[in-house]
C-alpha cells in the first residue's frame, strides 16, 4: 500500500463514510455523551481504543476461522464475544495501569460494549474484504472520525446551553435537529473525491 | 451433522478461551479496593441514572464513602435505604476506631 492509498483510506474513513454521520452507527454515545467536552472527548478516546482493537481481532478471527470453516454466520455472535471480552480486558488493564485514566473515563467503559459503531466496524472491515493493514487503518480512522464528530457536536451543545431556545426544543430535540444539519453537511463531502 | 458441531466446538472453544484469559487477568491485574465503596454500591439503587451529578451509582458510592457526597444525593433512593447506609458506614468507622485503639 502506498502512502497515498493509505491517506485516501483514512480521510474516506474519517469524512466521507464517517461511522456516526454517514452509517448512523453509535447515536447512542453520540447523543449521551456529548452534553459536556470533557465526557465526549473521553468516549471518543476511549471507542478508538476498542474499535481499533476488536476490529482487528475480529478481521483475524473472521478470515482464518470463519472463513474457511465456511459458518460466517456465526460473525455476529462471535464478534460481539471478543468486543465483550476485550472490553473487559481492556477495563481491568486500565484500572491496574492507570488509575486516573479509568477513574476519567469511568461508566463510558463498559458502555462501548454495547456501542453499535464498534460491531458495525468490525462488521465492515470483515465482511467487505478489507486487506489486515487496510482493516487497521480503515478501523482507526473511522474512530477518529467518530472522535471528530464527537467534539463538533459537544462544542455546539456546549453553546446551546445559553442559546435562547424554544422551551419545545431545549435538549434533545434541539440536539436532534443539530445532528440532522451535521448530517446534511456531512453527505456533501460524498463529492470530494 | 458436521453444520452444527463446528459453530458450537468454536463458541465453546472461543468463550473458554476468553472466559479463561479474563479469569486469568482478572487474579493478575487485582487491584485491591475499599471494599466499602462496593458495599455502599450495592446499597444504592443501580440504576445508573445520573440524577446524583454522578456519571454512575459507583461515582456516588465514592463520593458518599469518602465524605464528599451525602446519600440524600441519589434521588430515585427511598429513606429506608439512606439510613441503611448512614448507619453501615456508621458502624464501619466505629469497628476501624476499634481497631486502632487495639
Amino acid at each position: 500500500m502506498t502512502l497515498g492509498e493509505i491517506l485516501t483510506l483514512a480521510f474516506s474513513a474519517i469524512l466521507l463514510q464517517n461511522v456516526v454521520l454517514s452509517r448512523f452507527l453509535g447515536i447512542c454515545p453520540f447523543m449521551g455523551v456529548s452534553s459536556k467536552r470533557d465526557s465526549a472527548v473521553g468516549m471518543g478516546l476511549a471507542v478508538i481504543f476498542v474499535i481499533t482493537l476488536s476490529s482487528v481481532v475480529s478481521w483475524v478471527l473472521y478470515t482464518y476461522i470463519l472463513k474457511p470453516f465456511d459458518i460466517v454466520y456465526m460473525r455476529t455472535i462471535v464478534f460481539i464475544l471478543v468486543i465483550a471480552s476485550l472490553v473487559q480486558i481492556i477495563e481491568m488493564f486500565t484500572k491496574k495501569v492507570s488509575p486516573t485514566l479509568y477513574k476519567s473515563l469511568g461508566i463510558y467503559l463498559p458502555l462501548i460494549t454495547t456501542n453499535c459503531a464498534v460491531l458495525g466496524l468490525a462488521t465492515i472491515v470483515a465482511t467487505d474484504e478489507y486487506t489486515f493493514l487496510s482493516a487497521l487503518i480503515y478501523s482507526f480512522a473511522s474512530a477518529v472520525g467518530f472522535l471528530f464528530v464527537m467534539y463538533i457536536f459537544s462544542t455546539l451543545r456546549e453553546k446551546m446551553k445559553n442559546a435562547p431556545i424554544p422551551d419545545g426544543f431545549k435538549g434533545v430535540p434541539i440536539a436532534m435537529i443539530t445532528a440532522g444539519i451535521m448530517a446534511m453537511i456531512f453527505a456533501r463531502f460524498a463529492g470530494v473525491i | 451433522m458436521k453444520e452444527i458441531l463446528v459453530p458450537i466446538i468454536l463458541l465453546v472453544v472461543l468463550g473458554g478461551f476468553f472466559g479463561a484469559l479474563i479469569a486469568y487477568l482478572s487474579k493478575v491485574l487485582y487491584v485491591e479496593v475499599d471494599t466499602r465503596v462496593q458495599d455502599v454500591l450495592g446499597m444504592l439503587p443501580g440504576i445508573n441514572c445520573g440524577a446524583c451529578g454522578h456519571p454512575g451509582c459507583a461515582g456516588l458510592a465514592e463520593a458518599i464513602v469518602s465524605g464528599k457526597g451525602t446519600p440524600e444525593q441519589c434521588r430515585p433512593g427511598k429513606q429506608e435505604m439512606r439510613d441503611r447506609i448512614k448507619t453501615y458506614l456508621a458502624q464501619v468507622s466505629k469497628e476501624l476506631q476499634e481497631e486502632k485503639a487495639k
